[in-house]
């Protein structure tokens, strides 16, 4: 059995080592780049959202590369990932490749999801399974942590690079930590790391938001990197949803935390009485969440065709007049280039600084 | 007496009946929005944000010609209509997004549907809620949701029986079902797309003349029972969760496999992310066996486009008929 997992975010960096560590044999594609959407982008029906394609053309790399099952868990609607994995083994197998597609029955039930697992990935305990699937959530959770943190810290380093350095070193530690105990042991390492790290003093950093569809969110392929941007401008950056909540949403799962849908729900009910699929509860009620914490400016972003998305859109431009927050859309297809966005960005940003000087 | 407004776009196109008749049993005026013309497709253009499809357009152009003239608005909140299958994520936020997108509306009558969460009880219970609004009477709101449904069972039968639209919307408040004359000898070609682009006037006018008026007898997927797409789907690896994309896809199999259809046409409009996927599926299943033309509707139409298109399609057609 050769596994492989589409890239989403630092997810691979969760399960990759500990998946090895426990016999499973992983084939990681190259991370997605221009090729791999043009891959992609080529046999994917032309309306197939960015995430589709992206990884559609990932697999096809991951396949070459000698791969035999593709883990891809589906979902049950109202948005398209949920039929991900029928249209991309369908498209795959006509293109000639023989594997597995690791697609669960009911892909909201954690049984089914491990079963699936257990299947692909050839192991043989299943309380074995139970405890590396939470060692995995609780690996992701931490490395959304020092995502969290380096967006935090990022706008107060002194030492230019300094952050960045920092969170490599902290993505590597907890890469390698591969047991519970080691875990521990780094996170506190790095909090300190981050903690002792030399801060400007004085800074007052702009506040940006990002919400939207969780690809585009988080992977780095899909965003043209906006995150990074920003947080090399100086610009705290603030995420709606990360892979971590949104896993222990989804499953239920709860390694002590809030349901975040739940808090976004909440938040959104005067605007978005009911869940319209995928992250639109959340891009909704997030943003009024944001707005309330005083962050400067929002930006929603989201691929071509998105639907859930879409409604979001529709029902932010009146949270936007009636929170007076400024909101800057951002959607994403296979023609997006990076220029175009950097403009966007910048004059975006000159806009959120004379907002702030004129209060 | 109270007036209440339904616009003429998206679910009109499949419940109008039962709405018309639980409506007008309760003793409420109902004014259904003009017939969509480019007018209309500008005003909805202007309210929403581009990427938007046009069904969303056009229902809330039609919205905006309504909204000055009726008491309440109704927007059902339609999140599934079958145990196992959800709508268009667009449909379930469809009244927030009404709120957020048009200003000065008269209130909206916005209940949920949700079959999914809520058994087969549910279209029941959204009817009865509804007619609380108007009706202290319980009895008389069962009254008019029991004829409601009956109207809305005689209108499937008649379009099942091939009438169109419109006829069907006027025999079915009679209870007699009347025959329709078989078109045989006919070359058949099947129309796949969600009702509200395969019924409205506006965006079927030049498919429906050009295909019509060259002799062919055009299928819809209303032919169908619910029977024979779910035959059509049984052997799908997963269950298509949208209700209409199961509907498109059972059908072209059902169309390709059993009623010797000798082409389909595809409807969708720019950007659908749904039928990106059905439209997949079906060219997946059924190809090389029956010639397939996808057409793409979007707030520019031409009928110039479409119509050469159409006639190459056609001429696929003839010749895949004569060579049997």
């Amino acid at each position: 059995m050769k596994l492989s997992v589409p890239y989403l975010g630092m997810l691979h960096k969760a399960f990759g080592p500990v998946l090895r560590n426990a016999g499973v044999e992983i084939v990681l594609p190259p991370r997605p780049t221009k090729k791999t959407l043009d891959l992609g982008t080529k046999h994917a029906p032309e309306f197939a959202c960015l995430p589709f394609k992206i990884t559609l053309g990932s697999m096809i790399e991951a396949l070459e590369l000698g791969a035999d099952s593709i883990f891809m868990p589906g979902g049950w609607g109202p948005c398209r990932f949920g039929y991900f994995d029928v249209i991309q083994e369908q498209i795959l197998k006509d293109l000639g490749y023989s594997f597995t597609m690791g697609s669960a029955k009911n892909p909201d039930d954690l049984r089914d999801m491990l079963d699936m697992m257990q299947r692909i990935a050839g192991l043989k305990s299943r309380a074995g399974l139970y405890k590396l699937f939470f060692f995995v959530l609780v690996r992701m959770s931490f490395l959304d942590w020092a995502m969290k943190k380096y967006f935090h810290y990022k706008p107060y380093e002194a030492v230019s690079g300094e952050t960045d350095r920092i969170f490599e070193k902290t993505v590597h530690l907890i890469e390698n930590s591969l047991s519970f105990p080691q875990l521990i042991k780094s996170v506190s390492i790095i909090s300190l790391w981050f903690r002792r790290m030399e801060k400007k003093n004085g800074a007052h950093p702009l506040r940006v938001a990002m919400v939207g569809e969780l690809f585009t969110l988080l992977d780095a392929s899909a965003n043209m990197e906006i995150d990074m941007r920003l947080a090399r401008k100086g610009i705290e950056v603030l995420k709606s949803v990360w892979l971590s909540d949104y896993l222990n949403d989804r499953f239920r799962f709860k390694p002590f935390r809030k349901n975040q849908l739940k808090l976004s729900a909440r938040y959104a009910r005067p605007y978005l009485r009911f869940h319209s699929g995928g992250e639109s509860t959340e891009s909704v009620g997030k943003t009024i969440l944001f707005a309330k914490n005083g962050v400067d400016g929002v930006i929603h972003i989201f691929p071509f065709t998105c639907m859930p998305e879409l409604v979001a859109q529709t029902i932010l431009t009146k949270v936007q007049k009636d929170l007076d927050i400024p909101i800057l859309t951002v959607i994403i297809d296979e023609h997006t280039a990076v220029g175009g966005v950097e403009t966007r960005l910048e004059a975006f940003i000159d806009l959120l600084e004379r907002r702030r000087r004129r209060c | 007496m109270t007036k209440i407004g339904i616009p003429r776009g998206l679910l009109f196109y499949r419940y109008f009946p039962v709405w018309e008749t639980f409506f007008e049993t309760l003793r409420i005026e109902v004014i259904v929005s003009d017939p969509t013309t480019e007018a209309t497709i500008r005003q909805g253009s202007k309210l929403l944000p581009s990427d938007l499809c046009l069904p969303i357009k056009i229902y809330f152009g039609h919205i905006e010609s309504l909204r000055e003239k009726v008491d309440f608005l109704f927007v059902p909140r339609y999140i599934s209509i079958e145990s196992d299958a959800y709508m268009c994520p667009k449909l379930i936020g469809l009244p927030d997004m009404v709120l957020c997108a048009i200003e000065s509306l008269p209130p909206l009558i916005d209940l949920p549907i949700h079959c999914k969460a809520h058994g087969t009880e549910a279209e029941r219970l959204f009817y009865l809620k509804v007619g609380k609004i108007f009706s202290k009477n319980r009895e008389k709101v069962e009254r008019a949701y029991a004829m409601g449904m009956e109207r809305q069972g005689r209108f499937r039968t008649l379009l099942r029986k091939s009438f169109s639209f419109e006829e069907a919307l006027h025999l079915s408040r009679s209870s007699e079902i009347p025959e329709k004359l078989r078109e045989d000898g006919k070359v058949k070609v099947g129309i796949i797309g969600r009702p509200y682009y395969t019924y409205d006037p506006f965006l079927r006018r030049s498919i429906v003349e050009q295909v019509e008026g060259r002799g062919y007898h055009l299928l819809m997927i209303e032919v169908l029972s619910d029977q024979e797409i779910e035959r059509g789907v049984e052997k799908l690896r997963k269950r298509i969760y949208w209700s209409f994309g199961k509907e498109m896809v059972g059908s072209a199999i059902i169309f390709a496999q059993e009623r010797s259809i000798q082409g389909i046409i595809n409807l969708a409009s720019f950007g659908c992310g749904q039928d990106s996927f059905n439209f997949e599926m079906i060219q997946h299943l059924i190809k090389g066996r029956v010639p397939i033309l996808s057409l793409v509707f979007d707030e520019h139409l031409s009928d110039v486009g479409f119509s050469t298109r159409i006639e190459a399609f056609l001429e696929m057609v003839d010749r895949g008929v004569n060579q049997r």
